[in-house]
């Protein structure tokens, strides 16, 4: 299994494993889209287990893993993927599990903010940081892992992860680039009525291919703005740096809110157009 | 494939031996289901796991009877390759119908098995009607506020539906009418009304700049255990839809705004209360609230009068 980057990371996993000493309860933390995934997948690959028991994190699910934890003989790993969105109750129904856990069984967690989980699950766990991607690990994963055929301009732009090279990719770049462009255009000369439509090209759930990431979406346009203020700058323009500036302040704003748990991504980006229709109209 | 597609398959008897079921339609599915089964002369086998059945399809046996198994949201399924060609590759005269009750289109098993996709969709208003005055003789007015208060869901429409024809043939002598009997159990409460209209009735009287019947109604949806979130979020859609209408310069405001018909007359019993940065503020206010609960801010029992108090 091909890791791209993370030398660090996977040779501090590798020697322990080899020398038996990775630990029974561990959680990794990262990004959307670093590689958390595919990180528990390359150590459950190197440790050769029998069992690979992949659990949901509801609350019967976790207590079926449980159930199973304390059936299975053999070397077994159970990973609960994205565990930010586990209840309070769930988590409690790992601690007695996480503390004393049941031969042969290695538990791994992942989540993109550790502050999500209870104090009491972290301090049982090894907890495992996915450090941020060189721009020549990103475009490696893109020419190397997915062959990607387009700038690399772009992707060093707006990605700053392997699943935002996906995400890119899956979806058009250059027509994201367009519609960021548009965007920038359009969206303090249109009515008020039409500003919000420019919602319906934008994908919140994450299920739709046919529309755009938010979030790349808003480094898109933020990138923009940072190009069109540089030209600003070179013309002594000081209206449109301002106007610039103020944009890139906006998708600064709202992007920290998109790491929120479970927020409405729908009424931020409304947010989006409303912050910026005040700032430059 | 489209519902009509699955449709002329039952028709000519070519049914593919594997399909997946989504959309919220659960009558419909169940329906359909029932009909594939009479077509094809299959029993039907709820399973709980697609690996309960992996080691009988494809055996050969004396005994062994086919049959039109169906299972629900089954994970594993979704995830194994290897059991999904066993399977598939080795229903021969069985069928196997799987439903979801969400999809990711991202999955490889979706993107393999898109073929294979049938969506129930809601049914539109005018077939919804129709289907619903072929199972009881209720008036038009009458018939609309079923639909209403069932959310437009087939199902639920046949389960009031279901109560009523209890209720009339409780005593036929009487010969109690399908208007009558709807009207009673509707006031009665037997047929449930979610919290919904007590819902709209609150977001009117925030957008029509009412405090007090605000505060009244506030008071009301509290009692119903009405969840704060959804709350907040049915209010913040209203809002933007009302701030879309009042500022749509347009004649064809559908057109503009992109929003319903029945948006658009929602919006309009609204118009003109409040200025559109009024508007502004209360969506901002709303969002931000909504912000907050899920970050830990504040906590979602005070949330409705912390914007209410905020407004006004």
């Amino acid at each position: 299994m091909k890791i791209v980057g993370q030398k660090n990371l996977t040779k501090l996993i590798d020697n322990q494993i080899k020398s038996g000493d990775f630990p029974r309860f561990s959680i990794i933390v990262g990004d959307y889209g670093s590689g958390k995934k595919t990180l528990a997948n390359y150590i459950i690959d190197k440790m050769k287990v029998t069992i690979n028991y992949n659990s949901g994190i509801s609350v019967s699910q976790i207590r079926d893993a449980i159930a199973q934890m304390h059936k299975t003989v053999d070397k077994s790993v159970f990973t609960f993927f994205d565990a930010d969105n586990m209840s309070a109750q769930a988590e409690n129904a790992l601690l007695k599990v996480s503390e004393e856990t049941p031969n042969n069984v290695y538990i791994i967690m992942t989540v993109s903010d550790i502050s999500s989980i209870l104090p009491t699950i972290k301090s049982r766990a090894i907890i495992y940081h996915i450090p941020p991607y060189s721009i020549a690990e990103l475009l490696e994963y893109a020419h190397e892992v997915i062959k990607a055929k387009y700038d690399d301009d772009i992707i060093s732009q707006l990605c700053e992860t392997p699943g935002e090279i996906n995400l890119l990719y899956e979806r058009d770049a250059e027509a994201l680039w367009e519609y960021a462009y548009k965007a920038i255009d359009n969206i303090a000369e249109v009515g008020g009525a039409n500003a919000f439509k420019m919602a319906n090209k934008i994908d919140f759930k994450g299920d739709d291919v046919e529309k755009f990431d938010m979030q790349l979406f808003l480094k898109a346009f933020r990138q923009i703005c940072t190009e069109k203020m540089s030209d600003a700058v070179i013309d002594g323009d000081k209206d449109n740096i301002n106007k610039y500036g103020a944009g890139i302040d906006v998708v600064n704003h709202i992007i920290q809110q998109l790491h929120i748990t479970s927020i409405n991504k729908s009424a931020l980006f409304d947010m989006f157009i409303l912050d910026i229709r005040k700032a430059w109209m | 494939m489209e519902i009509q597609e699955l449709k002329q398959m039952i028709k000519s008897a070519d049914i593919p031996n594997f399909l997946i079921f989504i959309g919220d339609e659960w009558m419909v599915k169940k329906i359909y289901i029932e009909q594939i089964s009479k077509v094809k002369k299959l029993g039907i086998k709820y399973i709980d796991a697609v690996s309960d059945i992996a080691g009988s399809v494809g055996s050969k046996s004396l005994f062994n009877q086919n049959y039109l198994y169906v299972c629900t949201d089954d994970k594993e399924f979704m995830t194994e390759e290897k059991l999904q060609q066993k399977v598939i590759d080795n229903l021969s005269d069985n069928m196997l119908i799987l439903q979801l009750t969400s999809v990711d289109k991202r999955l490889k098993f979706t993107k393999t098995y898109n073929n294979s996709i049938v969506e129930f969709k809601t049914l539109n208003e005018a077939v919804l009607k129709r289907y619903i005055q072929k199972e009881i003789y209720l008036s038009d007015r009458n018939t609309e506020i079923l639909m209403e208060v069932c959310e437009y869901n087939y199902g639920r429409c046949l389960l009031e539906i279901d109560k009523i024809k209890s209720y009339q043939s409780y005593d036929e002598s009487m010969e109690l009418q399908a208007d009558v009997v709807f009207k009673y159990l509707l006031d009665d409460g037997t047929i449930y009304t979610p919290p919904k209209e007590a819902l709209w009735d609150f977001i009117k009287a925030v957008l029509q700049n009412k405090p007090k019947l605000a505060f009244d109604l506030w008071y009301d949806l509290k009692e119903l255990e009405a969840p704060t979130l959804s709350i907040l979020s049915n209010l913040y859609n209203n809002t933007k839809q009302l701030l879309q209408v009042q500022t749509c310069t347009s004649k064809d405001i559908a057109k503009t705004t992109g929003l319903t018909a029945w948006q658009i007359k929602n919006a309009k019993e609204c118009v003109g209360r409040w200025r559109p940065g009024d508007l502004v503020y209360l969506m901002r206010l709303i969002q931000q609230t909504e912000s907050s609960i899920k970050s830990g801010k504040i906590e979602e029992s005070i949330a409705v009068e912390y914007i209410l108090t905020s407004l006004w």
